[in-house]
C-alpha cells in the first residue's frame, strides 16, 4: 500500500499497537496490583493485560481482512467482540470440561476471563491461608 | 503385584535389588510391610514408590482445582466411594484387613468403614472472590474495546481510501487511454479519407 511492501506496512502497525497497548497495559496492571491483587506479583499482571492486549489487536487485524467499509466493520466486530465475551461467562462454569475451556481460550475475551478467574482464586485462598 | 512384604527388611530388599524393574521383579508402587510383634501388637508401614508414569488424569475430586472441586457446588455426597479405593484410605483399608485377618484367623474378614466429605462452601465458595471474578473482566474487556474500535477505524479508514484512490487511478488510466485511441481513430479517419 502507498509504495510500501507488505512487511513493511504490517510491521508499522504493529510498532504502533506494541507501544500503545505496552503503556495500556502497565496501567491496567497497576491499577490492579493497587486496588485489586495483594498477593499476585506485578509481572504476572502485567503479562496478563499484555498479551491480552496484543491478542486483541491481532484480532483486530483479524476482522479488517474481511471488511472493506468502515462503519459495517465496527459494528462486526464489537458485536463478534462481545459475543466472545459472553461465551467466557459460560466457560467459567464448573461443568464445563478443561479440553473445552482449553478451546474457548482461542478467544480473547475467555482467555483473559479464565485467566483472571485463577488469579482471583489464589490471590483469595492466599488471604484465606493467611 | 499383589501381597505384601513379611518385614521392613524384606521390602528394602526387594526395591534395592540391582534387578529392580526387570521381568523378574517388576516395579511396585506402593509397598507395605507389617510385623507382627504379638497378638496384639502390629506394626506396618506404607512406602511409596515413584512410578514412571505421566499424562494420567485423576477421576476423584480434587479440592486444589476449582473445575473439579465439587465441594463448592453442593454436598458431596455420591463420591466417597472413589475415595475408599484409592490413596491414603484405601491402602489403610489393605493393611486393616489383612491384620483383621490374621489376627482372627479369617481369611474372608474384613472391615468396611463410610466417609462422607464435609461441605467447605463457606471457605472455598469466596462471595467477594465470585463478584470480583465476574466485574473485573468485564470492565476490562470493556477497557480494551476502545483501542479495538481505534485501531479497526483506522485501519479501514487507510483501506476505504487505498480504494478510493485506486478507483480514480483506474478511471485517469481509462479516460487518458480512451482519449488516445479516440484521437488516434480521428487521425486515422483524417489521413485515409480526409473527412470524418
Amino acid at each position: 500500500m502507498m509504495g510500501l511492501s507488505d512487511g513493511v506496512y504490517f510491521a508499522s502497525w504493529f510498532l504502533e499497537f506494541l507501544v500503545i497497548n505496552t503503556i495500556f497495559a502497565l496501567i491496567n496492571s497497576i491499577i490492579l496490583i493497587i486496588m485489586v491483587f495483594k498477593f499476585i506479583g506485578f509481572l504476572w499482571i502485567f503479562l496478563l493485560m499484555w498479551l491480552y492486549g496484543m491478542s486483541v489487536f491481532s484480532l483486530g487485524y483479524f476482522f479488517c481482512s474481511f471488511m472493506d467499509r468502515t462503519r459495517i466493520g465496527l459494528i462486526f466486530a464489537i458485536l463478534v467482540y462481545f459475543v466472545m465475551y459472553f461465551v467466557s461467562l459460560v466457560s467459567t462454569s464448573d461443568l464445563v470440561s478443561n479440553t473445552l475451556k482449553m478451546l474457548a481460550s482461542l478467544l480473547p475475551p475467555t482467555c483473559l476471563q479464565l485467566g483472571l478467574n485463577n488469579f482471583i482464586y489464589f490471590d483469595v485462598i492466599f488471604i484465606n491461608i493467611i | 503385584m499383589e501381597g505384601y512384604f513379611p518385614t521392613m527388611a524384606d521390602l528394602t530388599k526387594y526395591v534395592t535389588s540391582t534387578d529392580y524393574n526387570t521381568a523378574g521383579i517388576p516395579e511396585i508402587c506402593f509397598g507395605f510391610s507389617i510385623d507382627k510383634i504379638n497378638t496384639k501388637v502390629y506394626n506396618y508401614t506404607m512406602n511409596f514408590f515413584v512410578v514412571g508414569r505421566s499424562g494420567g488424569r485423576s477421576s476423584i475430586p480434587d479440592p486444589a482445582q476449582v473445575s473439579q472441586n465439587r465441594f463448592t457446588n453442593k454436598p458431596n455426597l455420591g463420591d466417597f466411594n472413589k475415595w475408599m479405593n484409592s490413596g491414603y484410605l484405601a491402602l489403610v483399608k489393605i493393611l486393616n484387613d489383612i491384620i483383621f485377618q490374621d489376627a482372627t484367623n479369617t481369611t474372608t474378614a474384613k472391615i468396611d468403614f463410610g466417609l462422607l466429605a464435609q461441605n467447605y462452601t463457606t471457605y472455598l465458595d469466596d462471595s467477594k472472590g465470585r463478584l470480583l471474578g465476574a466485574i473485573l473482566p468485564f470492565f476490562i474487556v470493556i477497557g480494551y474495546l476502545s483501542p479495538l474500535i481505534v485501531l479497526i477505524y483506522r485501519i479501514l479508514s487507510e483501506k476505504v481510501t487505498f480504494l478510493i484512490n485506486s478507483s480514480k487511478f483506474l478511471i485517469f488510466i481509462f479516460i487518458n487511454s480512451s482519449n488516445y485511441n479516440i484521437g488516434k481513430q480521428i487521425k486515422r479517419r483524417y489521413e485515409d479519407d480526409g473527412s470524418f
